[in-house]
């Protein structure tokens, strides 16, 4: 079984949102989807759900061997933000209703989001209101229902927003085991060390244009090249990379990667203004990747 | 099956809402028993009595007060309620219903007529004992209740519909609120011409149902026939812009 994008253009007025997708999500594998902002992740993932319907292009289900559109009580989703329940219902109600209008019993329902619930660490609070829940908290309840459902595939758009790292690392574990279990998930984040750790394949879309997709590894090993990283004793990693230009860039606020020939590097290493603690060579990063190909124009001028 | 869970899941959630918020429903039922009395006591105590039988008998008035009052619920349920989805953001997932969101309006749309019926019956009840309108049912009445529901429900769907584009359309609102209440007691005083006003068959054969009037075949058919008319323009209407901001990409925004 596989969802098939084809082709999908999307203008909203003068705005190109999406130009001609074409991508699939097999059962069974997490897709990261990835792109700066605006580059249409949300507005793509609206279009699979039929929220949007889009100019040119579909979206089919294949399934032994037949095509048909899918129908968005198909699809397990967690939207950006806190758009997903009510705020002033509590959870088990919030539960009992969207399960309802997808055509699933309270009895269908109850116990598997009791099982998510418990996965979480909000059986408790299965009759409190959302509203009474911090914000990581509703989210963690949003996926928790999105599981319940069942669905045959899960959208995630920005699932990591608000989690703390122990979550965080408990819903990558949760969405491996789901590919274990033939679920195919779509997973779009700007939490990049998360769409690295469980997607099987990544599709970077840029300007409503999906420029390349492929097996997570083989891109990184593909894109990144040769690269090298540079921890400092200062965190002024953003500025230096901006300041050094094409080739180098920031990962997080005190490490620098060099991507490039170790000579290159060490010719280029006196010219860092700034102390460097130490020098390694390491698998590049999904973050990398990202930057080089969406990161900012560097500027012309020389570092102060 | 599926169906009526999708169905079952509206009634709960109608009846939680009416849990949680019990004060204020009761809140809208005194105002709505208070707004009549108001006009009940102004028409016969303010009005010369030589224009009372412009405006019907008391039966009529009260009956033509709970038809409107039955057809705003059903349209506050279903337009104001997409506004209020809308806002809270959850609207894109009633949109991901089984079978749409057009389905799952209507479903809701059904349930809270049941709802506004129960809670529009309790009105005629405690407004009757008020003002000492006396009240006669029909064997009728059942028929002439789900026409005017029917009919109510088409009318809930096309207003809807411009719920759904508009989002905040309130004010708007308000005033078809004002003009449904204009409107139903200006058709109090039954003529025959009026079968052919859009919900006033029904409402007259609901206040001939429950005030020991007598069936009109010819009055039903109006009713019937008009009912069909604005369920099948409320699910065009609906569908037509349900269809238009999904192009446009509106759907989700407020």
């Amino acid at each position: 079984m596989r969802l098939l994008v084809q082709n999908v253009h999307k203008r909203f007025g003068p705005v190109q949102a999406l130009a001609g997708v074409s991508l699939e999500l097999r059962a069974g594998e997490v897709l990261g989807l990835l792109g700066p902002n605006g580059a249409g992740k949300t507005t793509l993932v609206k279009v699979i759900l039929g929220l949007l319907l889009p100019e040119e292009g579909e979206v089919l289900l294949e399934e032994e061997g037949r095509r048909r559109r899918p129908q968005g009580h198909e699809f397990g989703v967690l939207l950006e933000g806190s758009r997903n329940l009510y705020l002033n219902l509590p959870l088990l109600a919030n539960a009992l209703y969207f399960g309802g209008i997808r055509g699933l019993s309270p009895k269908e329902v109850r116990p598997r989001f009791l099982h998510w619930l418990e996965r979480f660490g909000l059986k408790e609070r299965l009759h409190a209101p959302l509203a009474s829940l911090s914000r990581g908290m509703q989210q963690k309840a949003a996926l928790a229902l999105a599981l319940a459902l069942r669905p045959r595939f899960l959208l995630l758009d920005e699932p990591t927003l608000g989690l703390d790292p122990v979550s965080r690392g408990e819903l990558e574990a949760i969405l491996l085991s789901l590919k274990g279990e033939g679920i195919g998930i779509l997973l779009t984040s700007h939490d990049l060390a998360t769409v690295e750790r469980v997607s099987d394949r990544v599709a970077f879309l840029k300007g409503g244009r999906l420029f390349r997709e492929g097996p997570t590894r083989a891109l990184l090993r593909e894109w990144a090249g040769e690269g090298y990283l540079l921890r400092l004793a200062e965190p002024v990693a953003e500025a230096l990379a901006e300041a050094l230009g094409p080739g180098w860039l920031a990962e997080g606020k005190d490490r620098l990667v060099f991507l490039g020939e170790w000579a290159a590097l060490k010719e280029a290493l006196p010219r860092v203004p700034a102390e460097v603690l130490e020098v390694s060579r390491g698998e590049p990063s999904l973050e990398t990747v990202f930057l080089r190909l969406f990161g900012r124009e560097v500027p012309k001028e020389p570092f102060p | 099956m599926k169906l009526a869970h999708q169905f079952l899941a509206e009634v709960r959630l109608t009846l939680i809402a009416a849990r949680v918020y019990l004060p204020n429903q009761l809140a809208g039922l005194f105002a709505d028993a208070v707004f009549f009395y108001a006009i009940w006591m102004a028409l016969t105590s303010l009005s010369p009595s030589d224009t009372r039988p412009h405006i019907g008998h008391g039966g009529n008035i009260l009956l033509m007060y709970a038809a409107f009052n039955s057809v705003v619920g059903t349209f506050q349920a279903l337009a104001f309620a997409i506004s209020q989805e809308a806002d809270r953001g959850t609207l894109e997932h009633l949109a991901l219903a089984r079978g749409g969101l057009l389905i799952q309006l209507v479903l809701r749309g059904f349930s809270d007529t049941l709802f506004n019926l129960f809670r529009t019956a309790i009105l005629i009840g405690v407004l009757a004992l008020i003002t000492g309108i006396p009240l006669n049912p029909q064997a009728f009445w059942p028929v002439a209740i789900s026409l005017l529901a029917l009919g109510a429900l088409g009318f809930s769907l096309t207003m809807a519909a411009l719920a759904l584009y508009f989002k905040r359309i309130l004010s708007f609102f308000m005033i078809i609120q004002f003009g449904l209440l204009l409107y139903f007691f200006s058709v109090a005083n039954w003529q025959g011409h009026m079968v052919y006003l859009p919900l006033a068959p029904a409402a007259h054969l609901l206040s001939q149902s429950l005030t020991g009037g007598v069936w009109k075949g010819e009055v039903a058919l109006f009713a019937l026939a008009q009912s069909l008319l604005l369920l099948g323009t409320g699910f065009l209407a609906l569908s037509f812009m349900y269809r238009l901001v999904r192009l446009r990409g509106l759907l989700g925004r407020y």
